[in-house]
């Protein structure tokens, strides 16, 4: 299984990094003469109305939304931590005040942030980025949390502390380590999560703008020629689907191998 | 006096690995009889085996035969099972106390043992609760029929999972275990319900336990386990007097190693 | 010769556990004193408080009120280089993802010790102590048995020279085999190295047996407290109820003694 995740999203990343090298045209290239043709050797996922290929497009797309992906992750992942960190050592008030607050972030209706950002902001990669991370870093803070009051608990903990052992030393060697299980798992899903609120509000028209073009703004593009061409939504689904499918695998393998360690 | 239960040839092979090897002994009425052996030496799985409780499928084999008043339960069909399971025979397994169910009132629990296998109308049935909980050793009944299991504490629950197995009024009761994890003087206190149930409920009762001491006063035949055979039997005066058995020489030895005084 | 002051004074020792629910005394007012170089017992069953006790002695339970003197001096915060703790349950005390021989290095570690070439010596030294060979320090936890982890748990409480040791019923997870063992390596490793222990049970045999003075314990307080033989014949009721719930292994004075609670 894992292979099989593996070479998904090593095509994927090849299909990123590597194509728009090697192709003489780029995702902007307007051929209107070879408008809306199917999948051929010339353009293997065909082109779109303006005549662009559409594997090129899907290929910088992929760059935007493993980006987008990985780097909303990330920030989930420090600010997870950090809150969730807090919350769960310090226990009591402190742990109360920040969860409460973080249950309040999570009720917000998520568009309408979204959209605040888009106006504010401008649209743009930046923007998407931020905007997935409004809610984003609330489930690693609760899953964080979790982690640390239950392995505070634990009696090596109680031994590293007889032994004189610093509150950094202990959080540092023995809950941290013990709470990576948990963390990667988490992690691993927030990525695939991200790539499909990106895609999602490509899809809208919010988040990046034309002419650029990522996986959900081509679908987005696509659908009105659903019936006719295909393909112009078909390839851009696909691969948003085999990404988050490759990634929750990943995810899962990991989260297994890293508990039996 | 009669031969409630005899166990002859009992084997268990689970996936080519003899668990439980050739072992008889047998049980007469109103008896108190134990089977004493370290953890690994096939004592739960026999009581597992005896009622029939072991899986159905190509993994585990079963062979011998387990006669109960005449009839052998290893030939039981399922629904024949069910209604000889509790009203026969009732067994109380280790860690009972996280049997019970979290969310039901314990009365409840209780009245549900006695309705199964009774055509009681609920109102008797609960009588027969409150009773149950009185001589189990409730002072009050009515306050403990309403309470949750989390209220209660280790010892107590295991007096309701007593109370359970009570409900149908079975010929044998089988305690697997049945003060592990208890403490001590908690412990002593479930013995002298176990004892009262043999005198004043004349059951028959079979001890499993890893400690010889607990039943000393208690069985009239012990039967020692090691690697699913039957190693030593006797009376316990005879196990625990005269016995040459080299395996129970060393479980005794084991019981005694902090009474001397010499350090 | 010795002088009489205590090696170790708890004087009113409190704990309190205070939640939004309830507020409950788990020690109330224990004091004692341990002479150096011997093992205080306390017997006490689940929720006497006998746990929380030791751990307060240690200051590892910052809301306990009281006083405690090693050697003549308040202990007022944590001392580890001179009281340490052993565990009931020898897996769950030491982490999962450390090996041996980390686990033994992360103690000298924290306070500098033996540091350099005197650093492998000086592990090899601890594993001699509690009788482990060096071919187990690659492996972690879960590849050793529960007496073989339980050493290493005192090989780590040993690896910074505490003068006590507050033992938490660390043979109780053990079957009886292991049990043997490792009383007989704390009762050696007190006439080699002098410690003194507070070793805690509900094991009354066994306590009676490795301790010089022992305290009972019920319900946060000490109900009755004295030597081995003074307890043969315990005054207050729930050290008697204690006595008469052991099962002894002779079915004759079972029966005997049965016969008496019936009588009675």
């Amino acid at each position: 299984m894992k292979k099989f995740a593996l070479c998904i999203l090593l095509a994927v990343l090849f299909q990123a990094l590597v194509i728009p090298f090697f192709s003489e045209a780029n995702y902007d290239t307007i051929d209107l003469q070879n408008a809306n043709l199917p999948p051929s050797f010339s353009h293997l996922f065909g082109t779109d109305d303006l005549g662009r290929d559409i594997f090129i497009r899907c290929s910088y797309g992929a760059r935007i939304s493993l980006t987008v992906g990985i780097a909303a992750a990330l920030v989930d992942l420090v600010v997870g931590l950090i809150w969730g960190g807090i919350a769960g050592l310090y226990g009591g008030k402190v742990d109360e005040i920040m969860m409460r607050g973080a249950d309040i972030c999570y009720s917000l209706p998520y568009l309408l942030p979204v959209i605040l950002l888009t106006v504010v902001l401008g649209p743009g990669l930046f923007t998407v980025v931020i905007a997935l991370t409004i809610t984003g870093w609330i489930n690693m803070a609760r899953v964080v949390r979790a982690q640390v009051m239950q392995l505070n608990r634990q009696e090596y903990v109680l031994a590293a502390a007889a032994l004189g052992a610093s509150q950094t030393r202990i959080l540092c060697k023995h809950i941290l380590p013990n709470a990576l299980p948990s963390i990667i798992s988490t992690l691993t899903l927030t990525i695939p999560a991200a790539i499909f609120a990106e895609a999602f509000l490509g899809f809208l028209g919010l988040g990046i703008q034309a002419p650029a073009a990522s996986w959900g703004t081509m679908a987005n593009e696509g659908l009105p020629a659903l019936e006719y061409y295909p393909w112009r939504i078909f390839f851009p689904i696909g691969l948003i689907t085999l990404t988050i499918l490759a990634f929750n695998i990943l995810g899962n393998c990991l989260a297994d191998e890293v508990e039996i360690l | 006096m009669s031969t409630l239960l005899s166990v002859k040839n009992l084997s268990v092979r689970i996936r080519s690995r003899d668990i439980i090897k050739n072992i008889s002994f047998a049980m007469d009425t109103g008896e108190c009889i134990a089977l004493v052996g370290e953890s690994g030496s096939g004592k739960s799985m026999t009581a597992h085996a005896l009622l029939h409780l072991l899986p159905d499928d190509t993994s585990v084999s079963v062979e011998g035969t387990v006669l109960f008043s005449g009839a052998n339960i290893l030939e039981m069909t399922k629904s024949e099972l069910r209604s000889f399971r509790g009203k026969e025979i009732a067994i109380i397994f280790q860690q009972a106390q996280s049997a019970l169910n979290p969310l039901m009132r314990v009365g409840t629990q209780i009245l549900e043992s006695v309705l199964t296998q009774n055509n009681f109308s609920k109102q008797k049935g609960k009588e027969i609760v409150l009773e149950l909980l009185e001589f189990v050793g409730f002072p009050q009944p009515v306050e403990t029929y309403n309470s949750y299991p989390h209220v209660l504490s280790g010892g107590m629950r295991q007096r309701i999972m007593i109370a359970i197995a009570l409900a149908c009024n079975p010929k044998l009761l089988i305690a697997d275990e049945p003060t592990t994890a208890l403490d001590v003087t908690t412990q002593a206190e479930i013995m002298k319900l176990i004892q009262k149930i043999r005198t004043e409920k004349n059951m028959s009762v079979l001890l499993i336990t890893h400690d010889l001491a607990l039943v000393s006063g208690f069985a009239e035949k012990i039967y020692v386990m090691k690697d699913g055979e039957i190693v030593d039997r006797g009376t316990t005066d005879y196990i625990f007097y005269e016995s040459d058995n080299s395996y129970t020489r060393m479980l005794l030895a084991q019981k005694e190693r902090w009474s001397c005084n010499v350090r | 010769m010795s002088d009489n002051i205590p090696f170790l004074k708890v004087k009113k020792l409190s704990v309190r556990y205070r939640t939004t629910r309830e507020d409950f005394s788990a020690v109330s007012s224990v004091s004692f004193d341990i002479q150096k170089g011997k093992t205080f017992g306390l017997i006490g069953e689940s929720g006497s408080g006998k746990s929380s006790v030791g751990k307060a002695i240690l200051r590892l339970i910052p809301s306990a009120e009281g006083s405690v003197f090693l050697n003549g001096q308040p202990v007022h915060g944590l001392q580890p280089k001179n009281m340490q703790m052993i565990f009931q349950n020898p897996y769950g005390a030491l982490n999962p993802r450390m090996t041996v021989r980390k686990v033994l290095e992360e103690a000298l570690d924290i306070h500098a010790l033996a540091l350099g070439e005197e650093r492998k010596p000086a592990i090899k030294q601890l594993l001699e102590y509690v009788h482990i060979s060096d071919t187990l320090l690659t492996k972690y936890p879960r590849e050793l048995s529960g007496g073989q982890l339980q050493r290493i748990v005192i090989a780590r409480a040993l690896a910074v020279e505490p003068q006590f040791i507050f033992c938490d019923e660390p043979t109780s997870s053990l079957d009886a085999h292991h049990e043997v063992l490792i009383i007989d390596l704390l009762v050696r490793l007190q006439k080699e190295l002098g410690i003194t222990y507070l070793f805690v049970s509900h094991n009354l045999p066994l306590v009676r047996w490795i301790a010089d003075e022992i305290g009972v314990m019920y319900r946060g307080e000490i109900v009755e407290r004295g030597s081995s033989e003074d307890l043969r014949n315990p005054k207050h009721p729930y050290t008697r109820s204690l006595l008469q719930s052991v099962p002894i292994a002779d079915p004759r004075k079972e029966r005997e003694r049965m016969r008496k609670v019936i009588d009675s």
